[in-house]
């Protein structure tokens, strides 16, 4: 399938954005211009799923960035509003990757978990963002505690999951809890690296 | 005479087939589909409402009712009683039902209120309680 790519903006376009006299610009200044996946490019698809322009393209001289998400813009923005949990499956790129890229656009207070560390969960009332790399790689007895601290939650927090394989296997096998996967799992998407150039548009 | 309402049902057979049975068929034309991909690809074609299952193997029903969000299509997520679900399906804009809950009646009159054509207002009240779920500040 033939895909071209968009970029999302970051931080410092967003401020670009603000004084701009583009009306189609001017969008990205609203409160609700997201700018969490900056490093997350929009793909837009050939089978009609096409978007409204958001960011930079490569026509604009842009680099592009080097993974593609199977989100849309429209998902990957409410999800974000609506503080709804995401589950990024990297398919062929390393989930710490990925987690280094979220990290570096995030603007909100997070917290990561890496495979190897102790999970350290932030204050149920807290706002922010989790950031957990290979949560395959959670033992049982952490997934119980973020399970538990999922439910006392209160806050703004939004989970956001790495996994570099399917979670099914491990839960029929009873080493990931189906309730927790559906917790995490609100939102699904899959990263995969850029397996071809983007078109440019004429 | 007025075009059927076009429903479609993501859902194990057993639900399918009572949401067959609990609405009409004079009204409402319901295709059921058992997969996240076969939904979205339903999605296409803008139907009425989407009624989906919470568990959808791989994936979580509350994600097709994002998606039929982004496309201004209500959604309806059947799934056990869990207060946390119940509160992201009303931040995205979608009525929980319970299992427990769950019946001709009940659905019935949902359906009717949910389609726009017999509710106009029910969009916009959904589009409202988004906005007002995020804190200030949080963006």
């Amino acid at each position: 399938m033939a895909i071209w790519i968009r970029r999302l903006i970051g931080p410092r376009e967003l401020r670009a954005a603000q004084g701009t006299a583009d009306p189609s610009q001017k969008t990205l200044a609203s409160p609700h211009a997201d700018i969490y996946f900056t490093s997350l490019p929009e793909v837009v698809f050939d089978d009609g799923e096409a978007e409204p322009a958001f960011g930079g393209s490569q026509e604009d001289g842009d680099t592009p960035a080097p993974y593609v998400s199977s989100l849309t813009q429209w998902e990957r923005r409410l999800a974000h509003i609506a503080r709804l949990n995401l589950l990024l499956i990297a398919t062929d790129v390393d989930p710490r990757e990925v987690l280094d890229a979220l990290r570096s656009d995030c603007h909100q207070p997070i917290t990561t978990w890496t495979p190897g560390e102790v999970l350290v969960l932030p204050a149920t009332a807290q706002a922010g963002t989790l950031l957990l790399e290979d949560i395959s790689a959670l033992a049982l007895e952490d997934q119980r505690r973020l399970y538990g601290w999922l439910d006392a939650s209160t806050g703004w927090m939004q989970v956001v999951s790495i996994t570099s394989r399917s979670l099914l296997p491990s839960i029929r096998a009873g080493a990931f809890l189906e309730v927790l996967y559906y917790r995490l799992n609100i939102v699904c998407g899959e990263v995969a690296r850029v397996a071809e150039p983007p078109h440019v548009r004429p | 005479m007025e075009p059927l309402q076009r429903i479609v049902v993501v859902s194990e057979p057993a639900l399918g087939n009572d949401l067959l049975t609990w609405l009409p068929a004079e009204t409402y034309r319901v295709t059921t589909v058992s997969t996240f991909a076969a939904a979205k690809a339903q999605l296409r074609s803008q139907p009425n409402l989407v009624i989906t299952q919470l568990k959808l193997g791989e994936h979580n029903g509350l994600h097709l009712a994002l998606r039929a969000r982004c496309q201004g299509i209500p959604a309806v997520v059947i799934g056990e009683p869990d207060a946390v679900f119940e509160r992201d399906a009303v931040h995205l804009g979608a009525r929980y039902v319970t299992t427990e809950e769950l019946g001709r009646e009940q659905m019935l009159s949902l359906t009717q209120h949910l389609i726009p054509w017999t509710d106009p207002d029910a969009r916009s009240d959904d589009r409202v309680r988004i906005r007002r779920s995020a804190p200030a500040g949080s963006l």
